[in-house]
């Protein structure tokens, strides 16, 4: 397997899976079914298609999705520090956190407090970035391999086995001597 | 030479399919235990859990199945698409890998129906319910967990790794030079 070629295409689509995922209202397409990490493993297998010389098989496919989507965690995590220090502090971690606590009915009011309280205490917000990195590195790799092996699917139309116009199988020069007859002797 | 494919391709298909029926089936189960865990009284461990999926879904409590009058942790459509992918895992579609041709008809066959439930409304042309975006999203996540299953079993036959195994010939040169 080449890894080296997939590096170039996998390091595009994580780096616009990441970047995009991170901003405060684009990155909110994620939640329609994990769009832009979809759409980022799908690029990359687009572009590993189209600069393969030999067609690309989905184990391939699922690969690039997974190191593309690890590289768009990593992007993602980088690209947040600098949002987070902009936003006083205050991140979408923490927005996200206090909405969860809403969806929870009955949540007595006591443990309400005392949850609020402990978010919005100094060092949480820190424990929520590297928990929440290490969850967000699972789906997004999960989801990212969906993404590559739609990606070869839809992009690679050539059949297993073939290789491209201009790559032929090689011909042994016509002016080559034939071989010796076989020897009587062992 | 013998195709590498053909070398342990069945017990890696049954690796392929464990790991992913496993990984999808974890996930389904995650989806339901907000509600089970908020009615045990865990209303902590409730709450993590609907942190995690926040992410990957807007967990609009109206578009979300409810246990036990509590939102599951995903919506509708994310519902159908977890339980696609758990289900199509464990099926055996050989229909779809007949040839790259077959493979793109049917993955868009899947996708087509799904982008269309989810945009239309936007124009006004078309109301979604929650069937719609449940069973859009189960047509999707089926044929897609076969491409995965697929595409796992040959990564697991290609086995890059075992180039840089110790032992490997490959290592062994590299030493010697």
């Amino acid at each position: 397997m080449n890894n080296s070629n997939m590096l170039k295409p996998a390091l595009i689509g994580g780096v616009l899976l990441g970047i995009l995922s991170a901003l405060p209202l684009i990155g909110s397409f994620n939640c329609i079914c994990c769009a832009w990490v979809v759409l980022g493993s799908a690029l990359a297998a687009r572009l590993y298609v189209k600069d393969s010389s030999v067609p690309v098989t989905l184990g391939r496919g699922v690969t690039l999705g997974l190191l593309t989507g690890a590289i768009g965690t990593v992007v993602y995590a980088l690209f947040l520090i600098p949002l987070f220090l902009m936003a006083g502090g205050e991140s979408t971690l923490m927005e996200q956190m206090k909405q969860a606590i809403e969806r929870v009915p009955n949540l007595p009011p006591e443990m309400r407090e005392g949850i609020d309280s402990f978010i919005s205490g100094g060092h949480i917000s820190t424990i929520l970035y590297v928990v929440g990195f290490f969850f967000r590195l699972l789906v997004h790799c999960l989801v990212a391999m969906i993404g590559g092996a739609i990606g070869v699917a839809i992009f690679e139309k050539r059949k297993p086995g073939t290789s491209e116009p201009g790559t032929a199988q090689y011909q042994p020069p016509p002016d080559l001597p034939p071989p010796p007859p076989p020897s009587d002797t062992v | 030479m013998e195709h590498p494919m053909n070398r342990d391709t069945t017990s890696n298909f049954v690796l392929a399919r464990a790991l992913t029926a496993g990984a999808w089936g974890t996930l389904c189960a995650f989806i339901l235990a907000p509600p089970v865990l908020a009615a045990a009284g865990w209303d902590a461990a409730a709450t993590v859990v609907y942190f995690f999926f926040s992410p990957v879904c807007h967990q609009a409590p109206e578009r979300s199945f409810e246990l036990l009058g509590i939102p599951l942790a995903v919506c509708h459509r994310c519902s159908g698409i977890y339980l696609g992918l758990f289900l199509g895992s464990m099926l055996r579609n050989p229909w779809i890998h007949r040839s790259p041709a077959a493979r793109r008809r049917w993955i868009l066959a899947a996708a087509v129906p799904l982008v269309l439930d989810a945009l239309l409304p936007c124009c006004g042309l078309w109301v979604n319910t929650a069937a719609s975006r449940f069973a859009t999203g189960l047509c999707f996540g089926i044929p897609v967990a076969s491409l995965v299953v697929r595409g796992i079993a040959e990564f697991l036959t290609e086995a890059p790794w075992r180039r840089f195994s110790l032992g490997s010939p490959r290592l062994w040169e590299a030493s010697n030079e």
